[in-house]
C-alpha cells in the first residue's frame, strides 16, 4: 500500500519504447528468489543480472579469508583421502607438493584414514558453525521458505547472474551504461554511487527490508521484532539515493508471518514481500510512466548500524518468539 | 496415515494467499503465506488425493469416494488466489475454486470489513465504538461481532461514513489492489479454476438485513458472473457460513434450489449428506500455521466418525439390538465406539413401546452433540422394523426439523418392505441380497455375548455406511448378508 501518513508528490518518467531492467543483488537465495521472479514477470525486459560477490574483508597473507583457508584445507584432505595428487600452500605462499597419496596411503593404515575423516567432518563442522553460524541458519529457512518456488522459476528463467566484485567499478558502470536500462533495481547489499544510479533512463529502485522512515539501515526486521511491533515486519520500495534507505517510498506493506516464525524466517518474508512490491511497482511504472512518490521526512526514525544489533538482542528476540509472540500477536489484534 | 481419515471430500478454506498482510485484511485474520499454503498442498498430498473442484464434485454426486480427497476454495477474490496459490496448485495439476464478491471485483465498493480493519489499525476504532453506541452496542462486545449480528443500513452507514472521513481517496482507490481483477478471473476461469458466487458485497444476515435481501446480493453477483465469463455460476457461497433457509415466501427460492450452497463448518462432505441436502461444507485452514492443518482434518475426520457412531448407537440401543444391550460389556461397547458422544443411553428392558417425550429427549440432545445448535439436521438409520422401531420411526417422524430417518435395515425382508413402504424410507436391494439367512435371530437374551457383540458392530457399520456413505469403518467386524443391506434416499 501507498505510505499515506508521508507528503506525496507526482514525478514524471521519461517516455520510452523499451523498459530495459537491469538488475543488481547479492548472491543469497533470496536474492536469486528477486531476480528470478523479476524475470517470470517482465519475461524479456530484465536485460542483465549482476551478482555481487565482494572480496572478503578479513584476508590473510595469502590473500584468502580464514574460513576459505579452512575449505581449501578441507579439500585438500579430502583429496588425500580419496587418492588424488595434492598441493599444499605453505604460510609463505609456496607450493609444498606432498606426493602421490597412493604412496601416503601405504604408510598409513584404514584405520587411520577413518579416524581422520571423522575428525575431519568434526572439525569441519565447528568451523562452519563458528564462521558461518547465522548465515548458515539464514540459508537453511530460505532454503525451506523458497526452495521449491525457486526451482519453478529456475525453468522460465532465461539469464544467468554476471558475479562482479564491486558494483561501482568504472568497468561495471561502463557495461551497465552501455545496457541503456530504464530501471536498476537492487536488493540489499554494497552502497550504488551516483554514477551508476545515473545509468538508469527511468528510475534505480531499491527494496529495503523495514518500515521506512522509521526503520532504516541494518537488522531493521530484527528491531522491531525486539520492539515487538510486528506491525513494522515490512518492507519497503523506494527510489535510491545517497542516503541509507532514505529515498522517497513508491510502496510499503507490512508481510504476513507465520506462528511458528524465527527471526531469520521474519525477515526472508519481509524480503520476499519487496519483491512482489517491486514487481508490482514496475509494472505500474512501465504502463503509466508516472509516479506518486512519499517524501521521507529527514529526522524521523532512526537508521540502525550492523554493530548495534547484540548478541543479548537477539538472544531476547529469539526468547520472545519462542514464548509465542506472533501467536499472541494474530488473537490479540484480531479480538477487537 | 492415510487410513486414518475417513473417506470423504476435504475442501479446504482459505482467504487470501499472500507475502504481504495489507492493513485491509490484517485485524480481520485469514492471509496464509505462500510458502505456508505449499506446506498445507504437500500434507494433503499425503494424505489423499488432491482434486479440482469439478473432480471432487462429479465424484461426490457418483458416490465414488472411496479414498480422502483434498480440494482449496478461496473466498472473498482475493488477487492471492491467482498470483501464488494458482501456480502452486497447478505444480499439482489441479485447479481450485474463487468466490467472488462482485462489487469488490469491480471495484464499486469496498468490503465493510476491511474499513473495519484499517480503521481499527489507525486508532479509529475508538471513534467507531463511540458512534456504534447510539444502535445499542456495549462495551463488553467486540466490534467484529457486533456489527454481524446488528447489519443493518445504519451499522454500514456508520463505518463508511468514518471511513471517508478518516481516508484520503488515494489511498481508497490504492485498497482494491487486495481484489483480483475481471481480467484476473476471466484468466483464472480460463485456467480451469471454478468462479463462485459470494453476493455482491458479503452482507450478513441479521435482523435488519434479512434473507430476501441476501437473495437480492447473490443475483447481483450472479449477473456480474455471466457478464464476465458468460456462464453462471453453480454454486453460492453464503457469507459468513450463514446457510439460507428455504422459505416458500421467497420469489428468489426456486433459483437458490437449483444452486449448491456452500458454507463452512468444519465438515468433510458425504455422497448421502449432499444428495439430501446439496450442501457443500469447508473446512478452516489454519492460515498462519503449517503443522495445524493435520489437527484440523484429523478433527473433522474424527467428528463425521462420530456423528456416524452417535446415531448409529442410537438406534442400535432401540430395536434388535436391544437384547445386547442389555448386558453391561454390549453397553460399553456402543459408549467405545461412539467415543463418548452418547451421553444418554436408555436401556430396553422389554420390548414395550418407549412413551414419546422419552424417545426424543435423546434424539434432541444427540442432535446437537457436537456443540452446534440444535437445528442440525440428524439423518437416522434404523435397525430392526418391530413394535419398538416403529414408535420410534412415529417419534422421530415428529420432529422433522431435527431428525429424519433415511434408512431401514432388517433380517426379515417382508417385514422391512412393509415397514419401509409406511415411513416412506425407499430402498433398493444390493445384488448381494441373495445371502440372507432364513430364519431370525433369537430375540431374547440367548445369543453369546461375542456374537451379540460382533453383530452390533456390523450393525454400527452398516448405519455408518447407509447414514454417512462410509463403507470402511470396522470392516474386518462386517458379516456380509447378516442384514439386508440397501441403498436409501429420501423419498420426494
Amino acid at each position: 500500500m501507498i505510505p499515506a501518513e508521508l507528503e506525496a508528490s507526482s514525478l514524471d518518467l521519461p517516455s520510452s519504447d523499451h523498459c530495459r531492467i537491469v538488475v543488481i543483488t547479492n548472491a543469497e537465495l533470496r536474492h536469486d528468489r528477486f531476480a528470478l521472479r523479476l524475470q517470470a514477470e517482465f519475461p524479456g525486459l530484465v536485460v542483465a543480472w549482476l551478482q555481487v560477490v565482494p572480496a572478503s574483508p578479513r584476508t590473510t597473507e595469502t590473500g584468502g579469508s580464514r574460513l576459505d583457508k579452512f575449505r581449501k584445507l578441507g579439500v585438500m584432505l579430502r583429496s588425500v583421502l580419496a587418492g588424488g595428487p595434492h598441493i599444499l600452500l605453505s604460510r609463505t605462499g609456496r607450493r609444498v607438493v606432498i606426493g602421490r597419496s597412493r604412496e601416503l596411503l601405504s604408510r598409513i593404515g584404514r584405520h587411520v584414514i577413518d579416524r581422520s575423516r571423522e575428525l575431519l567432518s568434526r572439525i569441519g563442522r565447528r568451523m562452519v558453525a563458528k564462521f558461518e553460524g547465522e548465515a548458515a541458519s539464514q540459508r537453511i529457512v530460505e532454503q525451506r521458505i523458497f526452495g521449491d518456488e525457486i526451482e519453478q522459476l529456475k525453468k522460465t528463467a532465461y539469464l544467468s547472474p554476471k558475479t562482479i566484485q564491486n558494483p561501482n567499478s568504472a568497468e561495471t558502470i561502463a557495461f551497465v551504461n552501455s545496457l541503456e536500462p530504464y530501471f536498476i533495481l537492487t536488493l540489499s547489499g554494497a552502497i550504488y554511487g551516483k554514477e551508476l544510479r545515473d545509468c538508469a533512463r527511468g528510475l534505480a529502485l531499491n527494496q529495503h527490508d523495514g518500515w521506512c522512515p522509521e526503520y532504516r539501515g541494518a537488522d531493521t526486521i530484527d528491531w522491531a521484532l525486539y520492539h515487538r511491533d510486528l506491525s513494522k515486519i515490512a518492507n519497503t520500495v523506494h527510489i535510491l539515493t545517497s542516503g541509507m534507505d532514505s529515498g522517497p517510498i513508491l510502496r510499503r506493506s507490512i508481510a504476513c508471518l507465520a506462528v511458528d516464525d524465527t527471526p531469520e524466517s521474519c525477515f526472508a518474508r519481509s524480503v520476499a514481500l519487496g519483491t512482489e512490491l517491486m514487481c508490482e511497482t514496475v509494472r505500474e511504472l512501465i504502463q503509466t510512466k508516472k509516479a506518486r512518490i512519499f517524501h521521507q521526512p529527514q529526522f524521523t526514525g532512526y537508521t540502525y548500524l550492523i554493530s548495534q544489533m547484540t548478541k543479548d538482542i537477539k538472544d531476547d528476540i529469539r526468547r520472545d518468539l519462542q514464548r509465542g509472540l506472533i501467536k499472541r500477536d494474530i488473537a490479540k489484534r484480531t479480538a477487537f | 496415515m492415510t487410513s486414518d481419515l475417513v473417506p470423504g471430500w476435504y475442501i479446504i478454506l482459505y482467504h487470501d494467499v499472500s507475502w504481504e498482510e495489507s492493513p485491509f485484511v490484517r485485524d480481520i485474520g485469514g492471509t496464509c503465506p505462500p510458502d505456508v499454503f505449499r506446506d498445507h498442498v504437500r500434507a494433503c498430498e499425503g494424505l489423499g488425493e488432491l482434486v479440482s473442484i469439478r473432480e471432487g464434485m462429479e465424484k461426490l454426486k457418483r458416490g465414488d469416494i472411496a479414498a480422502p480427497l483434498f480440494s482449496f476454495w478461496f473466498d472473498d477474490g482475493f488477487v492471492g488466489a491467482r498470483k501464488y496459490a494458482a501456480p502452486i496448485l497447478a505444480e499439482r495439476g489441479i485447479t481450485g475454486a474463487t468466490s467472488i464478491c462482485s462489487r469488490f471485483t469491480n471495484r464499486s465498493e469496498m468490503f465493510w470489513r476491511c474499513k473495519l480493519s484499517y480503521l481499527q489499525l489507525i486508532d479509529a476504532g475508538r471513534h467507531l465504538r463511540a458512534r456504534l453506541r447510539k444502535y445499542g452496542y456495549s462495551r463488553s462486545e467486540l466490534v467484529r461481532e457486533f456489527t454481524i449480528d446488528r447489519f443493518g443500513g445504519e451499522v454500514l452507514s456508520v463505518i463508511n461514513t468514518l471511513y471517508d472521513e478518516t481516508t484520503s481517496r488515494s489511498v481508497q482507490e490504492d485498497a482494491f489492489r487486495i481484489f483480483d481483477t475481471p481480467d484476473g478471473l476471466i484468466e483464472l476461469h480460463k485456467r480451469g479454476w471454478l468462479i463462485a458466487n459470494h453476493s455482491a458485497a458479503h452482507y450478513p444476515i441479521s435482523e435488519k438485513h434479512v434473507q430476501d435481501m441476501l437473495m437480492d446480493q447473490f443475483e447481483e453477483c450472479e449477473r456480474f458472473i455471466q457478464s464476465l465469463i458468460g456462464t453462471e455460476s453453480n454454486y453460492w457461497v453464503t457469507p459468513f457460513a450463514q446457510n439460507i433457509e428455504p422459505s416458500a415466501s421467497s420469489a428468489s427460492q426456486k433459483h437458490r434450489d437449483e444452486k449448491n450452497i456452500v458454507l463452512v463448518d468444519n465438515q468433510v462432505n458425504v455422497c448421502t449428506s449432499f444428495e439430501s441436502t446439496r450442501t457443500l461444507y469447508r473446512i478452516d485452514a489454519p492460515a498462519n500455521d503449517r503443522n495445524q492443518l493435520a489437527q484440523v482434518l484429523f478433527a473433522a475426520s474424527k467428528r463425521l466418525l462420530r456423528r456416524s457412531f452417535c446415531l448409529a448407537a442410537i438406534i442400535a440401543m432401540t430395536c434388535y439390538c436391544v437384547f445386547a444391550m442389555r448386558s453391561q460389556g454390549h453397553r460399553l461397547l456402543i459408549r467405545g465406539l461412539s467415543r463418548g458422544a452418547v451421553r444418554k443411553m436408555y436401556v430396553g428392558s422389554s420390548r414395550m413401546p418407549y412413551p414419546l417425550p422419552r424417545l426424543q429427549s435423546p434424539l434432541y440432545e444427540n442432535s446437537a452433540v457436537d456443540g452446534n445448535s440444535a437445528t442440525t439436521m440428524v439423518k437416522v438409520g434404523i435397525i430392526g422394523t418391530g413394535l419398538i422401531a416403529k414408535e420410534h420411526a412415529k417419534a422421530i417422524s415428529m420432529i422433522p426439523g431435527s431428525v429424519t430417518l433415511i434408512a431401514a435395515a432388517d433380517i426379515v425382508h417382508e417385514r422391512l418392505q412393509d415397514f419401509c413402504s409406511a415411513f416412506q424410507v425407499r430402498w433398493l436391494p444390493l445384488p448381494s441380497s441373495g445371502a440372507c439367512p432364513d430364519r431370525a435371530p433369537p430375540r431374547s437374551a440367548g445369543l453369546p455375548r461375542r456374537a451379540g457383540g460382533a453383530r452390533v458392530k456390523s450393525a454400527l457399520n452398516f448405519l455408518s455406511a447407509a447414514v454417512y456413505g462410509i463403507g470402511h469403518l470396522y470392516s474386518s467386524c462386517l458379516q456380509p448378508g447378516t442384514f439386508h443391506r440397501f441403498i436409501p434416499y429420501r423419498s420426494g
